[in-house]
């Protein structure tokens, strides 16, 4: 197992040619098993990819000439039959400022550059050359041996100098043109990554309007829908405010038609009512077997008491008892009740009770009781009243008598 | 006299090369091969389009021969060592996967191995011999086992160490430097420097991982950032979505 600062150092030497045998093998096992150190050799190997590039913008390397050519002549021999140059690739050197963009017309600067300075250096040599013969003619007159092998030598050496001097040149500008082509280059990808950074903003922004634009029409669509719900609506509402003005219409139509109806229930009541007294006014007027007695109280001293009553019978059939002045009609006692009894005189039997007097008309303090039992009235010659609490049942008399009347026997009514 | 330029596809050509002989490729569009990526071009090297390697051989053989040329300091054993490098992608094509890493990488470590083999083979012996590369000597499964979390495109890799260069410590950034950009041996290097081999790979490793730290973290950053103006884009276009 690798210490793991040891294997880093491994990593970072993997490229340079300088591990050992034991030293690949010993880092091959440990990056078989460890993938941190896979990445980390990955990067190693991209940034020494990158130290050749590195090296000639610092100091470019001039390639010499029939490189090509030798390489692809040493390929046929090898058996590898490459082809030469293509047309394309003729035409882009024959015409290298049209064809080949930018790189081209740094080239084609180059070339001009060097040849305005061979000119120079061409008409240069020329003047030399003239003041040259110039000298060895006039050396000649003196040294015709001497002057005559100088004359041979000097254009030699000059050419060599200049020869240096443009080659130097040529390499500078070598160096130049290979520094703006990697310049160009870098801008290129550059530009590159910002049209990819453009495209995919651009497709973000599709997207968005297309997302958008979907958006909308959803939108229009719910707004119409509200539209059209909102007009039902509004029909609805004048609708149920017709149906609310027809309902109040119509319900005011039914209270008027319910008062009406209510004051023909109590006209019909009181007709009822009116019928049912005639009948039995009739009834009363009619009747064969009627005893109509008049009745009141007096006191110790005969004083006519205030009470007083007229009690209309119709033998076996019905009592009336009209009794008035019971009570003072502005002191009405509801603790008291006014019974009204049957016994018999002269025999000894258990008291009837016939009911309760109910006040028939408040303003007359009038009170009235009415019988119907044919077997009771069978039983009773005589009634009278008592005054009764309210508070407890009542079975027999226990209060002091009043309005007694013996119903006699003989018929004072026709 | 010669110079190089750039082609419309970026790759470096020699003026002084060209030839008037002209061969069409059998059975590929030579404008199509032509605009394949490295890893296109080694599926089809595999599959017999051979003309797929003088694309390559044109996209780097600049590379390859500064490489060779810093670290052998002679024009002919760059060239050769650059030959060999060229006919190795040839032969092991097969084994590149594109999955585990990009062409560039792949061609930088045949470079180097080959490079170092050969300077190991002219110190010893004084000559050098065109013997194959193994996979004794090449760490493929190192290679092969290799993750990949740095995602900076290269030539913003590039740019970015030239700068990070300038921010480690001298000692570091002279071992990195010797070691990478001229081939040199950790033994080499301490000859240089005065320092004991082990120093060297100390400063080497230590100065390799500052450069590793530094570009994560500006990943970091610069990923936040786009993150921050996307979405500050995305706001301005829909300030309603706040």
């Amino acid at each position: 197992m690798l210490i793991q600062n040891h294997c880093k150092d491994l990593c970072a030497l993997a490229f340079s040619g300088q591990l050992s045998r034991s030293e690949i093998e010993e880092l091959e096992n440990h990056l078989s098993l460890c993938p941190e150190c896979r990445s980390e050799v990955g990067d190693f190997a991209r940034i020494v990819a990158q130290m050749p590039d590195v090296a000639s913008k610092r100091n470019p390397v001039v390639l010499p000439s029939g490189l090509t050519d030798r390489f692809l002549a040493r390929a046929r021999s090898e058996g590898i039959p490459l082809s030469r140059m293509t047309e394309k690739e003729e035409r882009r050197r024959a015409l290298p400022g049209v064809t080949f963009g930018v790189a081209g017309f740094v080239a084609a600067a180059v070339i001009i550059t060097v040849g305005l300075v061979l000119l120079r250096e061409f008409q240069s040599y020329g003047a030399m050359r003239s003041h040259s013969r110039a000298t060895v003619f006039n050396a000649g007159q003196a040294q015709p041996g001497t002057g005559a092998r100088k004359a041979a030598e000097y254009p030699n050496e000059e050419l060599i100098r200049q020869n240096t001097r443009l080659k130097e040149q040529v390499q500078r500008m070598g160096g130049d043109l290979a520094a703006l082509e990697a310049k160009l280059n870098s801008d290129k990808e550059r530009v590159s990554a910002a049209e990819a950074a453009k495209a995919t903003l651009q497709a973000s922004l599709t997207s968005a309007e297309t997302t958008d634009a979907g958006l909308r029409h959803d939108v229009s669509v719910r707004d119409a829908q509200l539209a059209y719900i909102n007009g039902e609506f509004e029909k609805l509402r004048e609708l149920k405010d017709t149906d609310a003005l027809a309902f109040k219409v119509e319900e005011s139509e039914l209270n008027n038609l319910r008062e009406q109806v209510a004051n023909l229930n109590v006209k019909l009541r009181n007709s009822e009512q009116l019928s049912a007294a005639a009948n039995q006014a009739k009834e009363l007027i009619v009747a064969r077997h009627l005893h109509i007695v008049d009745v009141d109280d007096t006191d110790e001293n005969g004083n006519r008491q205030r009470p007083f009553g007229r009690i209309f019978y119709t033998e076996g059939k019905r009592i009336i008892f009209y009794a008035y002045d019971l009570s003072d009609p502005r002191r009405l006692d509801a603790k008291i009740n006014f019974y009204v009894w049957g016994s018999r005189e002269g025999i000894k039997q258990p008291v009837k009770s016939l009911g309760i007097f109910h006040s028939d008309d408040a303003t007359t303090g009038r009170w009235v009781l009415q019988f119907e039992d044919p077997d009771v009235l069978a039983q009773i010659n005589c009634i009278f009243v008592t005054a009764e609490s309210s508070k407890k049942a009542v079975t027999q008399p226990t209060g002091k008598q009043l309005l007694f009347a013996s119903l006699g026997k003989t018929i004072n009514h026709p | 006299m010669s110079f190089g330029f750039r082609s419309k596809s970026g790759r470096r050509q020699d003026c002084a090369s060209v030839s008037n002989e002209h061969e069409s490729l059998i059975g590929f569009p030579s404008a199509d091969i032509e605009a394949l990526s490295d890893e296109d071009l080694v599926a089809q090297l595999v599959l017999g389009a051979q003309d797929a390697l003088r694309v390559l051989f044109q996209r780097y053989s600049q590379m390859v021969f500064s490489m060779a040329r810093r670290a052998l300091k002679d024009d002919g054993e760059a060239e050769e060592t650059m030959q060999q490098v060229f006919f190795d992608i040839y032969r092991a094509a097969k084994l590149f996967d594109r999955q585990k890493g990009s062409f560039k990488i792949w061609i930088v470590r045949y470079a180097y191995t080959r490079m170092l083999n050969r300077k190991k083979h002219l110190a010893a012996k004084g000559f050098y011999t065109a013997e194959e590369l193994t996979d004794e000597i090449l760490p493929v499964a190192l290679y092969e086992g290799a993750g990949r979390s740095l995602q900076l495109s290269s030539s913003e890799l590039a740019h970015l160490i030239e700068q990070l260069l300038n921010t480690i410590q001298p000692r570091q950034r002279q071992a990195i430097e010797l070691t990478f950009f001229f081939g040199l041996t950790a033994e080499e290097v301490a000859a240089q420097t005065g320092e004991t081999p082990s120093v060297v790979r100390h400063n080497l490793y230590r100065g390799l991982s500052k450069l590793r730290i530094a570009l994560t973290q500006h990943e970091q950053v610069q990923r936040k950032e786009k993150v921050k103006s996307v979405r500050e884009g995305a706001l301005l276009a829909y300030p309603e979505s706040l």
